[in-house]
């Protein structure tokens, strides 16, 4: 079982989780904080309380795009997509993340830890 | 079940009132409530468990209502952020290439013009020889600044303006010299525009020219580096 991350890290890592899922599927709320959870296996949790500013926040940046759209079970969710601006913003904010995880390795050998 | 949309309608009004008349908003978050008590439920949990399981993701409706505020809005955020941001890449900057030029300005001043000087030295040119020290050293100033602007992230535009930051400092001086000049005394000075507009080019245009120099040179020479 991971550690659960502290709040500040996962706070600063919250724009690119949630627009890299978005980039394989559009989504709703409740789906997002689910499927982060399970692929972190609990170590990343985002509570409606953090989760929707968020997405309310990437949406007036225009970086995704909210639809009301009928679910599986026949219920009215908004389901967030990806926007072309979004989709461009993805790739060099994986970057600015790739690098900063290389030169926190450099430094603190967190690889191995 | 509850109604969740009235629930989160209650509370979020009550916790923040002018904010939330956004029905849509009102209908995601219940959404979300639902779907979470839905989840407990379907674990086993009882009903009022499942209830306050799902309104346990809220953490405080008034925390919530801020964020969501700030969020939705982004006023508050935006403008402290752009002003922190402008602060950083054009006003410190410009500051302080305005402070360095003119505090070398006054060096050069007092060395070249003391009284105590022979004549012959004060009254040729050569006594004036700092303005045209001052002048050439100006690009250093410039490209200062433009450095200053570009290590705190800012934009070519915003670097430019703060390399040329002490030039439009001395213009605004010189237009309000000016206007005093025009209230109080227009009859003395109206055959002496010439001397007046000479002002400015000495202390705004070519001191401002010679400040881009610096700062285009500098954020060229970046460039050619980064590429």
């Amino acid at each position: 079982m991971v550690k659960r991350i502290r709040a500040n890290i996962a706070r600063g890592s919250t724009e690119l989780v949630i627009l890299s899922l978005l980039a394989e599927q559009p989504l709703y709320g409740f789906e997002i904080s689910r499927r982060i959870e399970e692929r972190t296996e609990g170590a990343l949790r985002f509570e409606l309380a953090s989760l929707y500013p968020m997405l309310y926040d990437l949406e007036r940046r225009g970086l995704v795009k909210g639809q009301w759209q009928t679910n599986s079970t026949g219920r009215d969710r908004r389901y967030y997509s990806l926007t072309p601006k979004g989709k461009t913003q993805l790739a060099p904010l994986r970057r600015e993340w790739r690098s900063f995880f290389q030169a926190l390795d450099c430094l603190a050998g967190v690889s191995d830890a | 079940m509850p109604d969740w949309n009235a629930l989160v309608q209650e509370r979020l009004r009550a916790a923040d009132p002018p904010s939330f008349e956004e029905a849509e908003m009102i209908a995601e978050l219940a959404a979300h409530l639902e779907d979470l008590y839905e989840e407990s439920r379907g674990k086993g949990m009882c009903e009022s468990d499942a209830i306050g399981q799902a309104l346990g993701d809220i953490g405080g409706w008034r925390g919530l209502a801020g964020k969501l505020r700030r969020a939705r809005g982004g006023e508050e955020t935006m403008n402290y952020q752009s002003m922190n941001r402008r602060t950083k890449t054009l006003w410190l900057p410009g500051l302080i290439g305005l402070t360095a030029s003119m505090v070398w300005l006054m060096i050069l001043q007092r060395a070249t013009l003391k009284p105590s000087m022979p004549g012959p030295w004060l009254h040729s040119g050569l006594a004036y020889m700092w303005y045209l020290v001052w002048l050439i050293s100006q690009p250093l100033f410039g490209a200062a600044g433009a450095y200053l602007s570009r290590r705190a992230g800012g934009e070519r535009l915003t670097e430019l303006i703060a390399s040329l930051f002490p030039a439009i400092v001395m213009f605004g001086v010189w237009v309000v010299l000016v206007a005093c000049i025009v209230v109080t005394r227009y009859s003395h000075v109206s055959h002496q525009w010439p001397l007046v507009f000479a002002g400015a080019l000495f202390w705004s245009v070519l001191p401002g020219l010679s400040l881009l120099l610096g700062g285009f040179l500098y954020l060229k020479t970046q460039n050619l580096a980064r590429s």
